[in-house]
């Protein structure tokens, strides 16, 4: 099979993650907060490809680390996904469990809550206006914690992908190329979002004021899908299944 | 309107504090609780029992799991009706399944059909492509019957 076959593959994966039921409540918080600079088309940009970024990097650093102890322990014979097992769990336990918390104190920033209530915290003003006033490199980490807070179905196309990196020898690029699958539909919708707020912005002469609102909704997102996140993975109230 | 930001802000900060307190409870609790020895070992003489082992709910999760569980009291009822097969659904994150968990190596959504006679496992099929199955009915149900129809006649992979 042909590389370019191969990574097509991988890349299939990755939509596939993106695309199921369950990470819909963060892929909506990264939708959201990618789109937010409707004013510049730049900004979005950069924001989408550090959310990008930021994915990619969690699944190539863990991707290369466990075919790593895989060589290293069993010598590359055995079921990778038998090893990797624990670090799965552990990920799909620990990962969920920090993603409310941090969407909440996240959506706090955002909507400014933080600043009103603790003025002499770390986070503060100057905190608070970084991060919403679009600096396009909160994106990354958000990516990283997205790409972290694994579900079922990320959890098992990713190691499948990883599968697929060990029997083709290499660790960098299917790893590197689900993570671009993952992020490819939130980008667009993000793109989608920003032009069709900038575009109503420029019509009405309102820009500044949808930015003001699109800026707050993401805040509002945040905090809604942070509560989600706690009703479901800390206080274990069921939503679906 | 300032006091409406300010009251949102301190009940949003009162959940999130709280919610990192029962985090940190639920965790502690979990660690000190006595460890399951899992569901095998209680089985009779010979008996297959089928595991569903899944992380936390979801649609695709919920779909397997009822698929599963219908191919064993459908395709498998003879078995069933005799007390020789029975369908088990656990999550394998839960602390009292961590002894399991670590016994079949699970870190994703599978089905795990074992055999035991005499209280130990003659075969067992590791089913751990459902997740990829999932979106194709007939070769997920496929799958199924031939994995948990390999353990039945003794076989396994």
């Amino acid at each position: 099979m042909s590389i370019l076959a191969v990574l097509s593959g991988v890349f299939w994966l990755g939509l596939l993650t993106a695309v199921s039921p369950c990470p819909l409540a963060t892929n909506i918080a990264a939708i959201s907060f990618l789109g937010r600079n409707v004013s510049s088309s730049r900004r979005v940009l950069a924001s989408a490809l550090l959310y990008t970024l930021g994915r990619t990097l969690v699944y190539v650093v863990l991707g290369a680390a466990l075919l790593w102890g895989f060589q290293a322990v069993t010598g590359g014979a055995g079921n990778l996904k038998e090893f990797a097992s624990p670090t799965s769990r552990y990920l799909q336990h620990y990962g969920n469990l920090a993603l409310g918390p941090a969407l909440l104190l996240v959506g706090m920033i955002l909507l400014g809550l933080i600043e009103l209530n603790l003025s002499t915290s770390v986070s503060g003003a100057a905190l608070q206006q970084r991060v919403a006033k679009g600096g396009a490199i909160w994106a990354l980490p958000l990516g990283a914690l997205f790409a972290l807070a694994f579900c079922p179905p990320s959890i098992a196309l990713f190691l499948s992908a990883l599968v697929i990196s060990l029997e083709h020898g290499s660790a960098v690029l299917p790893p590197l190329v689900y993570g671009i699958g993952t992020a490819a539909p939130v980008v667009a919708f993000a793109f989608v979002i920003a032009f069709a707020g900038g575009y109503v912005g420029k019509a009405f002469n309102r820009l500044t004021q949808i930015e003001k609102w699109i800026r707050a909704a993401t805040g509002v997102v945040f905090i809604a899908a942070g509560i989600y996140y706690c009703l479901t993975h800390i206080y274990g109230f069921r939503f679906i299944g | 309107m300032t006091n409406a930001k300010s009251i949102i802000a301190k009940v949003l900060l009162a959940f999130l504090l709280v919610s990192i307190g029962v985090a940190i409870g639920r965790e502690i609790a979990a660690r000190n609780a006595p460890a399951s020895t899992g569901h095998a070992e209680t089985a009779g003489p010979s008996k297959v029992i089928v595991y569903y082992m899944h992380g936390i709910p979801c649609v695709t999760c919920t779909f397997i799991d009822t698929t599963a569980a219908n191919i064993v009291r459908n395709d498998f009822a003879d078995l069933v009706r005799a007390g020789q097969m029975q369908f088990v659904s656990l999550n394998y994150l839960e602390a009292e399944n961590a002894a399991l968990a670590d016994k079949f190596k699970v870190g994703e959504n599978m089905v795990i059909a074992v055999r035991m006679e005499d209280g130990k496992e003659v075969a067992r099929a590791r089913l751990d492509k459902v997740m990829e199955l999932a979106g194709q009915e007939d070769g997920l149900k496929a799958y199924l019957r031939e994995g948990i129809g390999s353990v039945v006649k003794g076989g396994g992979r």
